[in-house]
């Protein structure tokens, strides 16, 4: 178990490597720079500009730079916000995103599995359509219609909760539903095949025949086996989930990392791109790693593999 | 639909007519393909369709008229420029379709010959190119997309090409697993055997076999993609005035939703029916192929 942790570790260095080698080419070789949106900016200004954060060098010799800045930890100063660097900026911007997405997370697993659970219970009834087509509306309804209409719901028309904003308990309410709902509606599905499967088999029938009532039956058997897709599918989500969303950051007003992936890739802020790909692929790795883990905790067969 | 073969000197059903029979079970699978075919005819109509029964094109003006709710003449009602909504929906999911089939495609065969390459090559070839594609999932595609569209410009097209570009990983996992299981059976290796070329054996004898997960992660895909060409319209990424998609519709709705519920209602529920209906007949083939993969 421990050699197979530290050797995904190692791994982990020379995926790293890549990545922040394709992304940096990548960026570079995007038409325009950070600094040719500013209209006002003089030549001279911007010349002075470039120098002063080293985009005047030979490309090559940027990439080493940055390479040993990486090294130390240090992603750089962000072009759009002078004054802040790259780490400051995560680190002040993270702790939001990660509390909407486990809060999220929390509403897709209360909702997806209770939704999942019942459908694969009463397969083909009422409650299995109806749980279904409700999963089937939360993939189908893109997050931008999804929250407008919960504000118009909840907070124009009920007045329950605020539009906007991020100081209150009650502010992350519709946040993390707006989030929450499309995986929710995934987990919903996959907890359904997953438990469908297992309760087809033959452990379960001699479970039944030994008069275990339904709610054993699905919590000491079926959970178990049932749970793998789930858990595959929650790796790349958790990573997803807390490095934020800019759909819903935006809809919310909420100060969170999930934005930047997107203004830094428009303002083509080097620094800032290279930032949080690399998180989020920190994020990715390491979830998929725990992902592993927990898989072969959960399906013992795979440790002779 | 096939007639079923009633002399018992015929051969039996083909697996394919098997597939048809329990496709044809699923209410809701046939349902969802029967919506689809009839959203398709009325986008591809859109022309002729808003020449002779609406009456208006997507792009007339009536700046005097502005915004009125779904009425006689306009069915649907109209935006704050007096356009025609029910034209600019046929003409935007033209587009829109247009968008998810395009970008299937480029991502199927993307998808399908890395995936096929890695599986049959097996060894240090496959280490190597599915290493690659881990490391291509842990890249937030958000950045790449936009970048990709700098490079590109707002051609679409080739944004199609951008987004199907970045949507093929699932596929190739999907279809090395698929690949990497039938190249251990009997008819490879008498395939093998027979002198023939790797390459034939592959495309002639082994890809044919991977017809049905291929068709289902398609019918699958369309949708994801559908959403994603969504989510650049909300960004400004997506298809340029004055034409128009579902995504940029349903984007423009959002922003007007208090005032003028109907430019959110109608494109999203365009959109969701059609979505809707695809998954309906995603799932409903998987079942009918009995095919077997990593959505669940």
């Amino acid at each position: 178990m421990i050699r197979f942790v530290a050797r995904r570790f190692l791994e982990t260095i020379p995926v790293l490597f890549i990545l922040a080698t394709v992304t940096f080419f990548m960026m570079h070789l995007a038409p325009g720079g950070p600094f040719s949106s500013e209209k006002r900016a003089s030549k001279e200004v911007r010349a002075r500009m470039e120098a002063h954060y080293g985009l005047d060098k030979p490309l090559f010799q940027q990439y080493l730079l940055q390479m040993k800045h990486l090294l130390h930890g240090d992603l750089g100063p962000s072009f759009k916000y002078p004054g802040q660097t790259v780490n400051e900026i995560i680190a002040e911007t993270f702790p939001v995103s990660a509390e909407l997405g486990l809060e999220a997370l929390l509403v897709a697993l209360l909702l997806g599995l209770l939704a999942g659970m019942v459908a694969a219970l009463k397969q083909n009834t009422f409650w299995d359509h109806f749980s279904m087509s409700l999963a089937m509306t939360g993939l189908c309804l893109p997050t931008f219609v999804m929250g407008p209409l919960l504000i118009s719901l909840f907070a124009l028309h009920l007045e329950w909760c605020n539009a906007e904003g991020w100081f209150f308990p009650r502010d992350r309410v519709l946040p993390a539903l707006t989030l929450g709902a499309f995986y929710a509606a995934y987990v919903a599905r996959l907890a359904r095949g997953g438990l469908l499967e297992v309760l087809r088999q033959d452990f379960i029938r001699t479970a039944q025949a030994k008069g275990a009532g339904p709610a054993r039956i699905l919590f000491r058997h079926a959970l178990r086996g049932g749970m793998l897709p789930v858990v595959s599918f929650l790796g790349p989500a958790i990573a997803g989930l807390l490095t934020g969303s800019f759909v819903v950051e935006t809809i919310f007003g909420i100060p969170g990392l999930g934005r930047f992936f997107v203004t830094a890739a428009f303002n083509r802020d080097y620094f800032m791109i290279m930032g949080a790909v690399l998180f989020y692929a920190v994020f990715v790795i390491a979830m998929n790693l725990v992902v592993d883990i927990v898989l072969v905790w959960l399906n013992p067969k795979l440790r002779f593999e | 639909m096939p007639t079923p073969n009633l002399q018992p000197d015929e051969k039996s059903a083909s697996f394919w007519q098997d597939a048809w029979h329990r496709l044809w079970k699923n209410k809701l699978a046939i349902f969802g393909l029967l919506v689809v075919i009839v959203l398709s005819l009325l986008c591809f109509l859109a022309a002729p369709l808003c020449h002779f029964v609406i009456g208006f094109s997507y792009q007339q003006q009536n700046l005097t008229l502005g915004p009125v709710g779904p009425n006689h003449t306009h069915w649907l009602g109209t935006d704050p420029l007096g356009r025609d909504l029910l034209a600019r929906l046929l003409y935007g999911g033209q587009i829109s379709l247009m968008i998810g089939l395009l970008a299937t495609v480029v991502s199927l065969v993307i998808g399908v010959t890395y995936g096929a390459v890695s599986g049959f090559a097996g060894g240090k070839v496959d280490m190597v190119l599915m290493r690659s594609v881990d490391i291509l999932y842990a890249l937030p595609y958000t950045i790449f997309v936009i970048l990709l569209t700098v490079f590109f410009g707002q051609n679409i097209i080739l944004l199609f090409v951008a987004i199907g570009a970045v949507q093929w990983l699932t596929m190739a996992r999907i279809v090395r697993g698929q690949v990497m299981a039938i190249k251990q059976q009997e008819f490879v290796e008498a395939a093998r055997a027979l002198g023939l070329r790797r390459r034939r054996i592959l495309f002639r004898h082994i890809l044919p076999n991977l017809l049905g997960p291929i068709i289902v992660f398609a019918t699958l895909t369309l949708p994801e993609v559908m959403l994603l060409e969504a989510f650049l319209s909300f960004l400004g990424l997506g298809v340029q005035a004055p034409h128009s998609s579902w995504g940029v519709l349903i984007k423009e709705g959002a922003e007007m939703m208090e005032e003028y519920p109907w430019l959110l209602t109608y494109p999203a529920v365009a959109m969701a029916l059609t979505l809707f209906s695809l998954n309906f007949l995603g799932d409903g083939l998987r079942d009918a192929l009995d095919v077997r993969g990593s959505k669940d």
